[in-house]
């Protein structure tokens, strides 16, 4: 609306309007600063510059309040300053004085808009003061404004249409915080009155108070008291004596004393209950027991009233365990029998043994005072007891109690230290005694001593003497089997002695070896041993290189060229050598012996020192030389006799060779081998399942036909439907063309083809005219 | 008492004091003086609604220091 000269006058006249005095300059110019964003924010330039007044005057000039006289010459002052300022500072730049002149113009209406008083005339303002509108509103015949009304100071607030006055709300918050101190408050008074109803002095505290020295007072006052009571007291004794009175107080005392009842006088009186009811080391108060003023008896028995109340309790207990087992509501046929064999069973019997003998045992329960015996014989009863409890004399009790656990150290402690190993004592003195008891030493020389060994030669007379020492010593087990052992020996070897004198000494001994029967040797009492070795021997079974070497068993053909030599009355023919019977002689005393060894398993090695034959021997035995001619020998006499009756190296090779064959044929016997003739035969096997129609299954349908045949429960309808269209799409399938569709389309499409004589056909058209 | 503020976006803004039972008509005068366009010219508007001139302030809840625009026709 208002161009820039427009602007520029209204400043202008803004100005002058405004600038009353030259000493509000500063004033101003403060303000201006303060307001500056204020201005620029709510006012735009152009509001500000409007000249209302302008129109007003134009138009109505008459209605303009404000030029009155007052305002006209007030402006007609300022005018004249105006005109006086620009004439002073004329070198002033134009442009700055302008931009100045409109900032103060800004401050200046911001100013009058807070000033309510008179401003001047119909000056451009947006906002005129109430005053200035009400003139105006007068003009205009409008009542006048409305005082403001203020919010009342009490805090009420009127509604929008002014009618009520609202109460204030409540500050919550506030509210809160009161109920908050004012329950702390009642929290705290709670406290006090219970700390002070609970304040007590203590114990403590009170002593407190007093010092030392004071009780070190106190405790003396009372020393000096007692001290004066003793003094009193000796003075009224002396006054005693004084007078006689003593000798009368100790005659009635005495008096008294034989009165007084005592332990004798309740002799003989019964105590109902068991010495065991009555604990050793407590007093226990007795009464007399009550008893029926009409009974018989005027036997008084006394009773403690807790024992008697616990017997009481003990017997209840066991009556009511009874009384559980007493209900028996299936007893019936028990009681018939009883019944038909002759005696009925009481009615309740459960309380016959109550009734009866209640008041029975009651009667021989108890002890009598004054009876030793009784009390002898509980206390000798304990001490059974015990004794029972320890297990006698030899047993002590163990007690569970392991030592206490200690952490292991590094170290050796004392204790440790001293303490030895006991080495478990050895019974080398009763060994050694059995070793030298035998031998006597000053029976023979040196050169005649038994080594002990197979390969000497025993003398007779020796033998005798050690069988007689023997006798006479009366040694443990070990060492009578010991001697008994070596006694065998030296009897056997003996016997060859006896027998074979004119043989060499390696002779000797193999004979003794040997097993064969002799009679002689028989009558003499020889005997089978069974030692350790031939265990041994005998669990090893046959040993394959026994007897290879020759040194076991050669006793056959040794035999058999000293038969001739030997000068022996021989009764009985003795047939044959190794494992053959031998015949017993019946008339001779002797029992007979079955084998005779002297050592059994191994033999003794032969003497070297023999001659060539002995040397000649050993080297047998040793394997250095070889029998010629030696068959395998047979397993030997000596062994047989120790192995198992029914065994035999045949049942072993037998059982061997079962292992494979027996399994392997399965019992059918009979040659393994291929057949030769067909040995081009390879069979071409195809497994082929058809179902009753004869076509051809696949495994899964073949399994299923076969299984459906196994159970005897076809497939149901719907299956049997199923496959059934199956077989018969398969069978159209099969005769489907493989170049046209089933309709025969391609066939149509050519034949048309050919008739139009052209590469396509028209697919418009009607449908019967495509399908020609 | 109540002043409300009428702004056609034009450059003209001024603020008017009047009564909350002045009806629009008189509204529309006390601009008029203060703006100096006839007062039969001015049409008053807030949003869509145009302000009659035979109702009060109050009915049309008018309050103080509300924006109503201005416009002439």
């Amino acid at each position: 609306m208002g161009s820039k000269k427009h602007k520029k006058d209204s400043k202008k006249k803004k100005h002058r309007s405004r600038s009353r005095s030259p000493l509000d300059n500063e004033e101003r110019e403060r303000k201006r600063h303060r307001k500056h964003k204020d201005r620029k924010r709510d006012r735009s330039p152009d509001v500000e510059e409007v000249p209302v007044d302008s129109h007003l005057q134009k138009e109505k000039p008459a209605a303009v309040p404000v030029s009155n006289a007052r305002s006209s010459s007030e402006e007609r002052d300022r005018r004249a300053r105006e005109h006086h300022r620009s004439h002073k500072d004329r070198g002033q730049d134009r442009y700055s004085k302008e931009r100045e002149k409109s900032s103060e113009s800004d401050a200046r209406t911001a100013e009058r808009d807070n000033s309510v008083g008179p401003t001047t005339g119909g000056a451009a303002k947006e906002s005129l003061s109430i005053e200035e509108t009400n003139k105006l509103r007068a003009k205009l015949g409008l009542k006048p404004l409305e005082a403001a009304e203020k919010p009342a100071d009490d805090g009420k607030i009127k509604d929008d249409l002014g009618e009520f006055y609202h109460k204030p709300a409540s500050n919550i918050a506030a509210q809160k915080k009161s109920e908050k101190i004012r329950e702390r408050l009642e929290e705290r008074k709670e406290k006090r009155k219970i700390e002070q109803k609970l304040q007590t002095r203590l114990l403590a505290d009170e002593s407190d108070e007093e010092d030392a020295s004071a009780w070190v007072n106190k405790s003396r006052d009372i020393e000096a008291q007692k001290r004066q009571a003793a003094q009193r007291a000796a003075m009224l004794d002396e006054m005693d004596e004084v007078f006689g009175v003593s000798a009368l107080v100790a005659e009635e005392e005495e008096a008294d004393k034989r009165a007084r009842y005592t332990a004798n006088h309740l002799k003989g009186l019964r105590v109902a209950h068991d010495l065991d009811a009555i604990v050793d080391e407590r007093e226990v108060v007795l009464t007399l027991a009550d008893k029926d003023v009409l009974a018989d008896d005027k036997e008084d028995v006394l009773v403690n009233v807790n024992i008697v109340d616990e017997e009481r309790t003990k017997k209840n207990l066991l009556e009511a365990k009874k009384a559980k087992a007493g209900y028996r509501a299936y007893d019936d046929e028990a009681d018939l029998e009883a019944a038909s064999l002759g005696f009925a069973r009481p009615v309740l019997a459960k309380y016959d043994e109550h009734i009866d003998n209640g008041k029975a045992a009651d009667k021989q329960k108890g002890f009598f005072i004054g009876d030793e015996d009784a009390f002898e014989a509980k206390k000798f009863k304990e001490m059974m007891r015990q004794e029972r409890l320890q297990g006698g004399v030899a047993k002590r009790l163990e007690s569970l109690q392991m030592p206490q656990m200690r952490i292991a150290a590094d170290y050796m402690d004392e204790h440790e230290i001293q303490a030895k190993f006991k080495k478990p004592k050895r019974k080398g003195k009763m060994r050694k005694k059995a070793k030298e008891e035998p031998i006597d030493v000053d029976d023979y020389d040196a050169g005649n001593a038994p080594l002990d060994t197979d390969d000497t030669d025993v003398k007779p007379e020796q033998l005798s003497v050690s069988i007689a020492v023997d006798e006479e010593e009366t040694e443990p087990d070990t060492e009578l089997q010991a001697a008994l052992a070596r006694a065998r020996r030296l009897r056997q070897a003996e016997l060859v002695e006896q027998t074979q004198f004119k043989v060499p000494k390696v002779e000797d001994i193999l004979e003794s070896v040997k097993e064969e029967p002799q009679p002689e040797q028989v009558s003499q009492g020889g005997s089978m041993v069974l030692d350790a070795t031939a265990e041994f021997c005998r669990t090893l079974g046959d040993i394959p290189t026994y007897g290879l070497a020759g040194n076991r068993d050669h006793h056959a053909e040794i035999i058999d060229f000293e038969r001739e030599d030997m000068e022996v009355e021989q009764e009985a023919d003795v047939t044959d050598t190794a494992g053959a019977w031998s015949r017993v002689d019946v008339n001779s005393d002797k029992p007979a012996d079955l084998a005779a060894g002297s050592c059994v398993g191994l033999e003794a090695e032969p003497a070297l020192g023999c001659g060539v034959w002995g040397a000649l021997q050993l080297a047998l035995s040793k394997g250095y030389l070889e029998r010629a001619g030696a068959a395998p020998a047979p397993p030997s006499a000596r062994s047989a006799l120790l192995t198992a009756r029914h065994y035999s190296i045949e049942d072993k090779t037998y059982g061997e060779d079962d292992k494979y064959g027996r399994r392997e044929r399965g019992g059918h016997s009979g040659p393994l081998q291929d057949f030769r003739e067909k040995s081009s035969f390879r069979p071409n096997i195809k497994l082929e399942y058809v179902d009753d129609d004869g076509r051809p299954l696949c495994p899964k349908e073949a399994f299923r036909y076969l299984s459906h045949k196994f159970h005897g429960k076809g497939p149901g309808k719907n299956k049997q439907e199923k496959r059934i269209k199956k077989a018969v799409q398969e069978g159209l399938m099969k005769k489907m063309s493989s170049t046209d569709t089933p309709l025969g389309t391609l066939q149509m499409l050519q034949d048309k083809q050919r008739e139009t004589q052209s590469p396509y056909i028209v697919l418009s058209g009607v449908k019967r005219e495509a399908n020609n | 008492m109540l002043e409300v503020t009428c702004n056609d976006r034009l450059g003209k803004k001024v603020r008017v004091k009047c009564n909350p039972d002045d009806t629009v008509g008189d509204l529309k005068k006390l601009i008029a003086a203060q703006t100096g366009t006839r007062y039969d010219k001015i049409v008053l508007k807030k949003w869509y609604t145009v302000f009659k001139d035979h109702i009060k302030l109050s009915d049309y809840e008018i309050h103080d220091g509300m924006n109503l625009e201005l416009y002439y026709q």
